[in-house]
């Protein structure tokens, strides 16, 4: 027998495949395949030689040793993916269209008839996915799931499991508190003080248009501080699109602004405010001009949560903390943890203002809020001097 | 004096002699050619720029300034150029023009590892220590792992880590000297979360979070070991830990229905799992199996599944519950790892402990102690090892997340055994 050059046969094979003829392509792959010799892309001709002519055993014993030598080859777990997808396994042809799709290198890299069977692999994924999800909220719907608080954790955790929603962790700048559970908004009718909050809304509100009258009550909300790089807050450092008025800032009252608004400073008495030498409370109505974003953030400190009543909020306007974005209501208060990643916007033509104020976690023990205080203060000695401090 | 524009094509051919010149070795008339350039067109930017370098280079730091300062009057839209500037002024001891051409270079590029290296070291210099312990921080916090600084900034960048570890271990030591009179009057209280909390300020410890690998449960807090006296249930199961012992004894005396704890097949990543799968260095006997009963072997420890009835153990068919007897061999390390989900707990029952054992859940390293159980989230990193010469005996099985209502439990159940229906039995995750 005359010696075997492989080379020669994959070639013979690869043309063989195509012209469509499967069985010249099998003859040649098999050949290089009894020899002992075959590399992968010999095994992958073979298997799309026998996929060609409806062997679909030998097909996948083919793509099996193609992937055992190659295990990221592209054809190869794409159809190693359509012949789970055709024997019913949809769960283990999803996982080999996704394997295809994460090993993929940038679509640009790749030959356009590649590019394609990407695209079906992420259809027949999103495919699988959706039947998935129906075929879960059908089976839970049955078992109980219904809308509402009881079940608001668990359809996040539904989402999640999923792959609709990330999971977002407390990110502080700071201080990290640890042990605390990882929320991001608030159930606000967990807190007592927020129904005398919320019934003087329209007090507040008369105060904040008063003070709007004078154009240049508010000032941006990002100062620059020459102590200090500029901050990462792209854009937004002395913009006035994002500006304030403070009644409190940073622990101090701020006497002529609160001389003006005395309904809304008796309205934060019933309130936890968190009371911290040169940083806490601050109370403040915070204005968000037609159009503008603050982007993608997180806090300082996961001691604190962030409370906003809305005051004049027109339409298209939103917070994402996380992965949960919600509208906000004119009256209605809620918190959120602003160590959990997050960002406003207001999409109207119209000028969007809140008051803003800060509470202790109401997770934190009585003791350990006045250690946190006393930390804090601590490290001011420490330094000598006042911290760069933000809401 | 004629407009340079119209002299271009002169100090084109100037500057090509220069470089020629320069490349060649011949400084002196490359030298020549770039003072010309400078008396047709005094802010020709390149020449400036190449010349002050050499100035600077060689030690003439007035006439290196003259040539930085004319570049950021015509320009000084880059960082770098400030930061030229600012070395200069360095040299030359002029700290406060220094200083604010350390700001321009920061402003313009807050990240600039020599921009923040230089503001540390004048800080540092003036003695304003608190400040120029930030600067330095900031500077650890930007350069890159040492091999890949530029050979020159090392020992800088070195240094900047090491002022900032000092700072940060000055800093706890007086945080724990201040606190220590406010700690006191709090004697009796739990306050384990705020001794942790000023460790990760200080960089003491690291920060672990929940990471279930599998099926996380939202808003739920990461508490590596949580309290004994949250899990009253846990009273007769302690009390009853001789008998449980016996039955393990029995058990072990026969040497049937242990199995490796860690069984992965060979086509799956085993990741640290390496070492101990299949392994008879790490195996169990089990007495729940993947939410299955296993009837041989609980029929062999009868009391221990009596006293196991009083555990609110989680029901996810084909999952949970599990409990099964762990018994770890001498010399023996389980590496560190989490969970797949965080809607269970673990609960250990320490039987037979050597010494030199040790359990670790994120921050929190501890001993078992025969018949004292604790309870952990096993989706916090979590080791153990077993440094004796004896074998280590820990009765294990898992309970429901005690910050999760009935409906929600309910809720994971149906969950279960929709995975479950959907993949026709096949298991989609171990539990």
């Amino acid at each position: 027998m005359p010696p075997i050059d492989p080379r020669v046969l994959a070639q013979a094979g690869a043309d063989a495949l195509r012209r469509g003829d499967a069985r010249l392509a099998r003859e040649s792959f098999e050949t290089i395949a009894k020899a002992g010799i075959a590399d992968a892309s010999s095994w992958l001709g073979l298997a799309f030689a026998c996929r060609g002519l409806g062997d679909k055993a030998a097909a996948l014993a083919a793509v099996d040793r193609s992937l055992s030598l190659e295990p990221r080859n592209l054809r190869a777990l794409i159809l190693k993916a359509d012949h789970l997808a055709e024997s019913g396994d949809a769960r283990g042809a999803s996982s080999f269209y996704q394997f295809a799709l994460q090993a993929a290198p940038p679509a640009g890299q790749l030959p356009a008839d590649l590019r394609s069977e990407l695209g079906r692999a992420q259809a027949m994924c999103a495919r699988y996915a959706g039947q998935f999800e129906d075929f879960l909220r059908e089976r839970l719907v049955g078992n109980g799931l219904v809308e509402g608080r009881t079940a608001a954790r668990f359809r996040h955790s539904l989402d999640i499991m999923l792959g609709k929603r990330k999971i977002h962790f407390q990110e502080p700048h700071t201080y990290y508190f640890p042990e605390l559970p990882q929320i991001q908004f608030y159930d606000s009718s967990d807190f007592s003080w927020v129904s005398g909050v919320e019934a003087a809304t329209a007090d507040i509100r008369a105060e904040l248009l008063e003070v709007m009258k004078e154009d240049s009550a508010f000032t941006p909300y990002v100062q620059g501080d020459p102590r200090r790089p500029r901050k990462e807050q792209s854009g937004m450092q002395d913009n006035p699109d994002w500006s304030a008025f403070y009644l409190w800032k940073n622990g101090e009252p701020v006497t002529a602004n609160a001389a003006r608004c005395p309904k809304t400073l008796a309205a934060m008495a019933g309130v936890p405010l968190a009371r911290v030498a040169n940083r806490s409370p601050s109370v403040l109505f915070s204005l968000l001009r037609p159009g503008a974003r603050i982007p993608p953030h997180t806090g300082l400190v996961n001691t604190r949560l962030i409370c906003h009543l809305p005051l004049i909020v027109p339409p298209n306007c939103g917070l994402r903390v996380g992965n949960e974005t919600r509208t906000p209501v004119e009256g209605r208060v809620w918190m959120f943890d602003d160590t959990m990643e997050h960002e406003a916007w207001n999409g109207s033509d119209r000028t969007r203002v809140i008051l803003l104020f800060e509470i202790w976690r109401p997770e934190l023990t009585e003791a350990e809020r006045r250690l946190v205080t006393s930390m804090f203060e601590a490290i001011d000695t420490y330094s000598g001097q006042k911290p760069a401090w933000e809401i | 004096m004629q407009n340079p524009a119209e002299r271009l094509p002169e100090i084109n051919a100037l500057e090509a002699q220069a470089v020629r010149a320069a490349q060649a070795g011949r400084d002196q008339e490359a030298v020549r050619c770039w003072k010309r350039i400078l008396e047709i067109d005094p802010d020709h930017f390149r020449t400036l720029n190449v010349l002050g370098q050499r100035y600077f280079r060689g030690g003439d730091m007035p006439s290196a300034l003259s040539a930085f300062r004319r570049i950021v009057e015509i320009d000084g839209t880059n960082a770098q150029q400030w930061i030229h500037l600012a070395i200069t002024y360095r040299n030359l001891e002029d700290d406060p023009a220094q200083e604010v051409a350390i700001t321009r270079a920061l402003s313009l590029d807050p990240m600039d590892l020599v921009g923040l290296i230089l503001r540390a070291n004048l800080l540092k210099k003036q003695g304003r220590t608190h400040e120029a312990a930030r600067a330095f921080g900031a500077a650890a916090a930007v350069a890159p792992p040492t091999e890949q600084v530029h050979p020159e900034l090392r020992a800088a960048v070195t240094e900047a880590r090491a002022h900032a570890e000092q700072y940060n271990k000055d800093c706890g030591a007086f945080l724990d000297q201040f606190l220590e009179s406010h700690l006191g009057q709090f004697a009796g209280e739990n306050l384990k979360r705020f001794r942790e909390s000023v460790d990760i300020l200080v960089g003491r410890k690291k920060r672990y979070d929940s990471r279930s690998m599998i099926y996380h449960f939202p808003n739920l807090a990461p508490i590596p070991f949580f309290d004994r006296a949250d899990f009253p249930w846990l009273d007769p199961i302690e009390a009853g830990t001789d008998a449980i012992r016996n039955e393990f004894l029995e058990v072990l005396a026969t040497e049937e229905g242990f199995t490796p704890y860690i069984t992965y097949p060979p086509d799956v990543p085993h990741n640290q799992w390496a070492e101990l799968n299949n392994s008879p260095r790490w195996s169990a006997f089990h007495l729940y199996k993947m939410g299955k009963l296993v009837t041989e072997n609980a029929a062999r420890c009868p009391t221990t599944m009596q006293l196991l009835a009083h555990a609110p153990q989680p029901d996810q068919p084909g999952r949970t519950p599990a409990a099964m007897f762990s018994l770890l061999k001498p010399r023996t390390r389980i590496p560190a790892h989490t969970g797949v989900t965080n809607v269970r707990l673990v609960t250990h029952l320490p039987l037979i402990v050597p010494e030199g054992c040790e359990y670790r859940v994120g921050n929190d390293t501890r001993q078992w102690v025969p018949g004292r159980a604790w309870v952990f989230d096993d989706t916090i990193e979590h080791e153990a090892w077993n440094g004796s010469d004896k074998i280590r005996v820990v009765l294990i099985f898992d309970i429901w997340h005690p910050h999760l209502t009935p409906p929600e439990r309910a809720m994971i159940t149906a969950l279960t055994s929709g995975l479950n229906e959907f993949t026709g039995g096949a298991i989609g995750f171990d539990a």
